[in-house]
């Protein structure tokens, strides 16, 4: 960890050059450009929108409008799983770079998942158009959502780089990945809000270091509560854990990642 | 500068390559242990060399023979399977055309990407960019994306890169074989300038007459081992004896 960080500080303007290059190049020739981004979470909002209100005629949500409920927690949660499912065949994809010098690999991986934090940003300004127009006031509690992200980056880092590195290797991570990806969105307060879930059952529905996190987002943002801590801490401590054994496996694969590529 | 006496000194270097599981392999390979303990192929067979300042070594031999591998592990590219390696100060390695630079990228950009690889800072390379992009000649075409470039053009973006970052240590891989007359004139009177300063150079090539003309000291190198160090002149002639006996023997 004190490693990834010294990393961090040493290459970071390889890191925030990789993060430009990949806006860049995602951007330059896309008509559509920034709009990109606010597409995915917006259809896939019109979409439950329509399956809950419309087919279900109930909102699992009191107090605020069910989109803007499902917007919060999809901008979130687009950005963990699309960031991931990005950086799989990264090294792959950058082969030409790695054979030319060395530095340490992970910043290829944290470039992009900086670059994916834009987005987040991005979509927060929507955020804030669809709670204008609900009559929803922006809470000082907002501030949570900054201490909630970085678990959530140190997440992604981790998951990043162990699914990166071993694709190097392992051709189906992608495919496992993704299903993985598509089945833990359903168990994260997405669609519903975490009240919903059984009280016996909240302490294991917790222990999925994104849920805390999601119900977090929402808290400081939409309701202007602050997050529940407790989970919020365990879901602290099974990042960083991951983090490091994640970290590890990636400086063991790192290696020899050229001898393979 | 650094104060050691030498830039580089490889003590017995070995390197296999693994076979590992191949790209394209599945998790699957984990229970084929066929794959996995397959041999690997050695690359180098016990390499001792050194590099001093100011210093110009060729490497030559046939295609095979690991002249790449000994680059790629004094550019920590590669790690070796054993032996000792030590590499005081930053070193360049030039490889093929284009590689590492980003076809999408304009020139400028994919003069900052490639410099930050290659150690520099972001401030530095906008210091000289002027200068990099002056010596490569590439004035008119430096806003457009380098996809677009020619071969020789790449390579000149590279090269003229690679030596504003400063190096002590440049390596530089047959690349310099693309490029037209004049470009390659600039760029070997460049070396010159750089051996001068107290660079240390290392220079694989097939063209026999840049390994005559611009190194001090040649390795020759054959299946991962040196068959001869010293003077460029014997190093080319034993080479030139080596490559006569192998037509021989195909006859």
């Amino acid at each position: 960890m004190l490693k990834l960080i010294g990393n961090i500080i040493k290459w970071r303007e390889l890191i925030f050059l990789f993060a430009q290059r990949d806006l860049k190049i995602r951007y330059r020739q896309a008509i559509l450009g920034i709009l990109w981004v606010w597409f995915q979470p917006l259809s896939q909002m019109v979409v439950f929108n329509f399956i809950f209100i419309r087919i279900f005629h109930r909102s699992p949500v009191k107090g605020y409008p069910f989109h803007i409920f499902v917007f919060t927690g999809l901008i979130f949660w687009t950005y963990f799983s699309t960031t991931i499912n990005y950086t799989i065949p990264l090294f792959k994809n950058n082969v030409a770079l790695i054979k030319k010098a060395y530095f340490p690999r992970e910043v290829i991986p944290l470039g992009i998942i900086l670059s994916n934090l834009l987005n987040v940003f991005a979509s927060m300004l929507l955020v804030f158009l669809f709670m204008w127009t609900a009559h929803l006031k922006v809470h000082l509690t907002i501030l949570y959502v900054f201490p909630l992200l970085l678990i959530q980056i140190m997440l992604m880092t981790a998951l990043a780089l162990f699914a990166s590195g071993l694709n190097v290797f392992f051709r189906d991570i992608k495919y496992g990945m993704s299903l993985l990806l598509y089945l833990w969105m359903f168990m994260n307060p997405i669609l519903y809000p975490a009240e919903k879930v059984p009280a016996h059952l909240k302490n294991f529905y917790f222990l999925n270091p994104m849920a805390p996190l999601i119900d977090g987002y929402r808290r400081a943002i939409l309701e202007g509560t602050s997050p529940q801590w407790k989970y919020v801490l365990i879901s602290l401590g099974i990042s960083y854990v991951l983090l490091e054994i994640c970290y590890w496996i990636f400086k063991k694969a790192e290696r020899i990642f050229n001898d393979i590529l | 500068m650094t104060s050691y006496d030498y830039l580089v000194e490889l003590k017995d270097v070995k390197k296999q390559y693994q076979h590992y599981f191949t790209v394209g392999g599945t998790l699957l390979d984990l229970f084929n242990p066929q794959r996995v303990r397959k041999k690997g192929i050695w690359a180098l067979k016990g390499i001792s060399l050194t590099l001093k300042k100011g210093e110009a070594l060729g490497i030559i031999g046939p295609n095979g023979a690991g002249k790449s591998t000994i680059l790629k592990i004094i550019s920590r590219i590669t790690l070796p399977t054993s032996g000792e390696v030590n590499v005081h100060g930053k070193t360049a390695y030039l490889i093929e055309v284009g590689a590492g630079l980003h076809p999408d990228l304009t020139g400028i950009e994919n003069i900052f990407l490639y410099g930050i690889i290659l150690g520099m800072k972001r401030k530095e390379i906008r210091e000289k960019l002027d200068k990099i992009i002056e010596f490569s000649g590439l004035q008119d075409y430096i806003d457009l994306p380098v996809k677009k470039y020619s071969s020789g053009m790449k390579v000149r973006l590279g090269f003229s890169v690679a030596i504003h970052t400063e190096p002590d240590i440049l390596l530089v891989d047959e690349v310099l074989a693309v490029g037209d007359a004049a470009f390659k004139k600039k760029c070997y009177k460049k070396i010159e300038e750089l051996k001068k300063s107290g660079i240390g150079i290392i220079l694989v090539s097939h063209n026999m007459k840049q390994i005559l003309e611009h190194t001090d000291r040649t390795i020759f190198l054959n299946k991962g081992k040196i068959v001869f160090e010293g003077r460029p002149e014997e190093a080319v002639k034993r080479y030139n004896e080596f490559l006569e006996k192998k037509k021989e023997e195909k006859i």
